[in-house]
């Protein structure tokens, strides 16, 4: 496909990478001619540079062959500007990146009447991220599939715990029905298990169930699934902003430490029932002073990831249960991993680049496949992909434990008239059904490749 | 440095070569001529290649070093290899002779060591086919050629366009599209059809089709090897003279251009400042020979013809001859040899300083001279429309520092080593670094490069390599820095 990419800031590279290495044959604009350099240098892409919300760059860049434009300069005005432009030209679908609150209120004025396809916002994504997270404090990551029906939950199996050496098929009749650990990630290695699989401390397991299992599952593996009730936001930025609000909505306490005066004002001019604090968030003192041990969950929104590594890790001396911070380099996040840092990681580029990548990758199979969504779990090690039960496939109506299926794949879940089935052995597809397949094999690309 | 991935391209490149050699061998096969002069590199170039690209490196880490050493390298073991046909063809002509022949045919400069001790029309024809064709391998580059036909998978995550880079020619590279293979192909798609078109205006015109296709390749190459000892001008038909002169100029004509003329921006492309310059330099140049030269011959048309001829090979750094122009007026002959310098337009088969190069240098200096008039005034160096990049500007300074350099040290060694007229001396050595062939007096038209000791000749090589790879890759090649483990 071609794509055009506007804006080669930390989302336009990040996203460049994703899709050239799916082969996509990508132009890059950009007003600065070294950025370009960079870019062209590191990828097998076209550079233009120049403003990509003009007409005439926009034909440099053959706009109107493309399938995709993707908007991701600096300035939201640009990229509402150079999405309607390319929409005009005759690119096929255009994306672009809002970040300001306040248009972002006008969102669906935006998408209808403007014509623009999709809108990301990286700090409200990163914002939805750690609300999830705090909801499961107990999960590392959170991710959501089939519109936010089917929750896939990230746990770790810690030493000594009773999970620790457990048979799979014991697991599921002690800790409930529903419950589906889809994979397991062992060191380097990404499984997926059947029931013969025995759990060991460090795994890292990915789990659907549903929302009520979850709190079950907490509660009956007797994991201390203390409800988050107080949060202290560092940093008082626009994932802040978006945080406390759905945060307070959920009845916590929020408590927002931020730098600037004026920041301050607004912030509690827009949320009056969140306390915010005037102060340094790397003061450790004004931490302690603001009750940093007791309140259950720190989250470190500064805009400097050493900052916030360093603030997620003082609260962790302080017993907060979950610590969570905000990463704008993605090359810490492994780094992160292997120093055995417990929080939790939330990359604003990485989550819109992600969400844009699986709008194209959808789009892409929407034509001539029933593949819906396609996701990488487990540091890309396995995929989650999202199928619709056409008439042609061969195993409607049959029992999953009856069907043949590839070595290395699981049927996670299955979407019958709106409601989320878990699947057993028992369970069977039905046309138009949707299906979330996770496997470890690569291209899978329609639902018939699952079976032998 | 990743070793092991220069290795592997390397080991690709000879395969290509291999692969491109089969042609000369079906040349020996229907002429009778002995098939072993090109079985046995075949043979060596395919099992080396194999050798080195039978594991694809797992660290595909791929630095700007990486590619300028890959091209370097390349390149040198592309003429060792390629001058193995002429070596063993058992016509006593000595190593160095035949890998200066080879170096000569890859960089497209068509300087000859042929004539006296062996003549040209003593080579056999698939030898000669060889020898031409290995100006069109090295036109446009025997590295894009293999990214032409590398497989997908082996290009994934390698930063290949250093490579690309460093074998094209002119100060700054555009990809026309958005893959590097596609580049690739596109270019050596209008290389072909322009090839083929000159091929089929040749072969119209009565040219055999063996002459049609070595006098074609020596053109598209912008090389100049010739199969006559007397260049063209021995075929004495006015129609071969203006076909070849025309596309001589063609193919000094930036690659771009055609293909922004075949998606149909013709008037964008007429709009190039290279090519209007390209256009006005050769008009200038012409008319100022003709005036010249035009009491030495007797009609217009003929004196139109030869100028016209010339200044197309020289600008194009082609180097066929149809007259003598050793025996031209002096006015005529610095022209000539100005023209050498200038070259065709960045992105063409052509040699020289580029013509690109040429306008960035010329403003820059005009650019000084405001500065001084009004030193507080802020000027940009315009090119092609735009701002001219700050870094482009500065990289073309320093290229031609560093190229005045190696001409003055090569003039230098030359005169030192073996005692040559002046004349000579300046003109074998920029029409080796400027890949353009002949020069004047003893190495002009007629003459030839047999005469001079092993160490000029090989001085002559680093030259031709130097001037085809626009200096850095080779001059990389021999940096200690390159070297060193950091």
């Amino acid at each position: 496909m071609k794509i055009v990419i506007v804006g080669s800031g930390k989302i336009g590279y990040t996203l460049t990478g994703f899709l050239t290495n799916e082969g996509h044959d990508i132009t890059v604009i950009d007003t600065s001619a070294a950025m370009i350099e960079e870019i062209a240098n590191a990828y097998d892409v076209m550079g233009v540079v120049g403003n990509g919300a003009s007409v005439s760059i926009q034909r440099e860049a053959e706009v109107s062959k493309c399938d995709f434009f993707i908007s991701c300069a600096a300035s939201d005005e640009t990229n509402i500007m150079a999405c309607i432009v390319a929409k005009t030209m005759g690119a096929e679908h255009t994306i672009a990146r809002i970040r300001n609150p306040e248009y972002y209120t006008e969102v669906d004025f935006i998408r209808q009447k403007l014509g623009i396809d999709m809108i990301v916002n990286p700090e409200l994504e990163a914002a939805f991220e750690i609300e999830r997270i705090i909801r499961f404090p107990e999960a590392l990551k959170v991710e959501r599939f089939a519109k936010g029906r089917v929750d896939l939950i990230e746990l770790k199996v810690r030493p000594g715990h009773f999970l620790d050496g457990k048979k799979l098929s014991d697991f599921r009749g002690d800790a409930g029905n529903n419950i589906l650990v889809c994979a397991v990630q062992r060191g380097d290695d990404v499984m997926i298990p059947d029931g013969e699989f025995v759990l060991c401390a460090e795994d890292r397991l990915h789990i659907t169930a549903p929302h009520v299992d979850l709190v079950a599952l907490f509660r009956n593996l007797k994991i201390q699934a203390k409800k988050i009730k107080t949060v202290m936001l560092i940093g008082g930025g626009k994932i802040a902003y978006y945080l406390a609000k759905r945060l307070l909505k959920l009845g916590m306490s929020v408590k927002i430490i931020e730098n600037d005066r004026y920041r301050c004002d607004y912030l509690s001019g827009a949320m009056p029932k969140a306390s915010v604090i005037w102060g340094d968030g790397t003061d450790s003192d004004l931490l302690l002073e603001e009750g940093l041990d007791h309140v259950d969950a720190c989250v470190a929104l500064t805009d400097n990831d050493e900052e916030n590594i360093l603030i997620s890790l003082f609260a962790s001396t302080k017993d907060v249960d979950k610590t969570i911070i905000k990463i704008k380099r993605i090359s810490f996040m492994g780094l992160l991993s292997k120093i055995k840092y417990e929080g939790s990681m939330v990359s604003p580029v990485y989550a819109t680049a992600y969400d844009i990548l699986r709008y194209v990758r959808a789009t892409e199979n929407a034509q001539d496949s029933s593949l819906n969504t396609l996701y990488k779990i487990a540091d890309n090690k396995a995929e989650v992909i999202e199928f619709t039960v056409t008439k042609d496939f061969a195993g409607i109506g049959v029992a999953l434990k009856d069907l043949k299926t590839k070595s290395h794949l699981i049927i996670a879940g299955i979407i019958h008239d709106n409601t989320v089935i878990y699947p057993d052995g028992a369970s069977c597809m039905q046309e138009n059904d949707r299906v979330i397949i996770v496997t470890t094999n690569e291209g899978t690309g329609e639902l018939n490749d699952i079976l032998l | 440095m990743n070793g092991r991935m220069v290795l592997f391209l390397i080991g690709q490149m000879l395969r290509v070569e291999g692969l491109l050699m089969l042609l000369p061998l079906i040349c020996a096969g229907i002429y009778g001529d002995s098939l072993v002069p090109f079985l046995l590199p075949i043979v060596l170039l395919c099992g080396i290649g194999t050798a080195l690209t039978i594991r694809s490196p797992k660290k595909r880490d791929f630095s700007a070093k990486e590619g300028f050493v890959t091209v370097g390298l390349s390149w040198i073991l592309l003429s060792l290899f390629g001058s193995i046909p002429l070596y063993i063809s058992g016509y006593g002509i000595s190593f160095i002779d035949c890998f200066f022949e080879t170096v000569s045919g890859f960089t497209t400069t068509g300087a000859t060591i042929l004539g006296e001790t062996v003549s040209i029309a003593a080579l056999s024809k698939s030898v000669l086919f060889w020898r031409s064709f290995t100006h069109w391998i090295g036109g446009m580059g025997v590295l894009v050629f293999m990214l032409a036909v590398m497989p997908k998978s082996e290009m994934k995550n390698v930063r290949l366009l250093h490579v690309l880079r460093a074998e094209a020619t002119g100060p700054s590279v555009s990809k026309i599209s958005e893959k590097l293979k596609k580049t690739a192909r596109i270019l050596y798609s209008l290389y072909i059809a322009l090839t083929v078109l000159q091929i089929l205006f040749l072969l119209v015109g009565g040219m055999g089709l063996y002459d049609s296709l070595v006098n074609s390749f020596a053109t598209a190459g912008t090389g100049g090897f010739s199969i006559k000892d007397l260049s063209i001008g021995e075929y004495q038909n006015p129609y071969f003279e203006y076909v070849i002169a025309v596309f001589m100029v063609l193919f000094s004509v930036n690659f771009n251009i055609f293909y922004l003329i075949l998606c149909g921006h013709a008037l964008k492309a007429f709009k190039s400042e290279e090519l209007r310059w390209l256009f006005c330099i050769i008009a200038g140049a012409i008319a100022i020979i003709m005036i010249d030269i035009y009491s030495l011959y007797g009609s217009l048309e003929e004196v139109f013809r030869l100028s016209f001829f010339q200044v197309a090979s020289i600008v194009s750094t082609t180097g066929f001859a149809t007259a003598d122009f050793n025996l031209w007026p002096p006015l005529s002959k610095l022209i000539l040899v100005l023209l050498m310098f200038i070259g065709g337009c960045a992105g063409s088969t052509a040699g020289g300083i580029k013509i690109g190069r040429i306008i960035m240098l010329v403003k820059n200096g005009i650019r000084e001279i405001r500065y001084i008039l009004h030193p507080r005034s802020v000027i940009s160096v315009q090119y092609e429309g735009r701002k001219a990049d700050h870094e482009t500007v500065r990289s073309t300074t320093s290229f031609l520092i560093v190229y005045i350099l190696i001409f003055v040290v090569s003039i230098l060694v030359i005169t030192a080593v073996d005692e040559f007229d002046l004349v000579t001396s300046f003109t074998s050595v920029s029409a080796c670094l400027n890949n353009v062939g002949p020069g004047l007096e003893m190495v002009g038209p007629m003459g030839n490069f047999a005469a001079f000791s092993l160490p000029s000749k090989l001085l002559l090589c680093f030259d031709m390599l130097a001037g085809r790879l626009e200096i850095f890759p080779i001059i990389m090649l021999i940096s200690p820095s390159t070297w060193k483990r950091s």
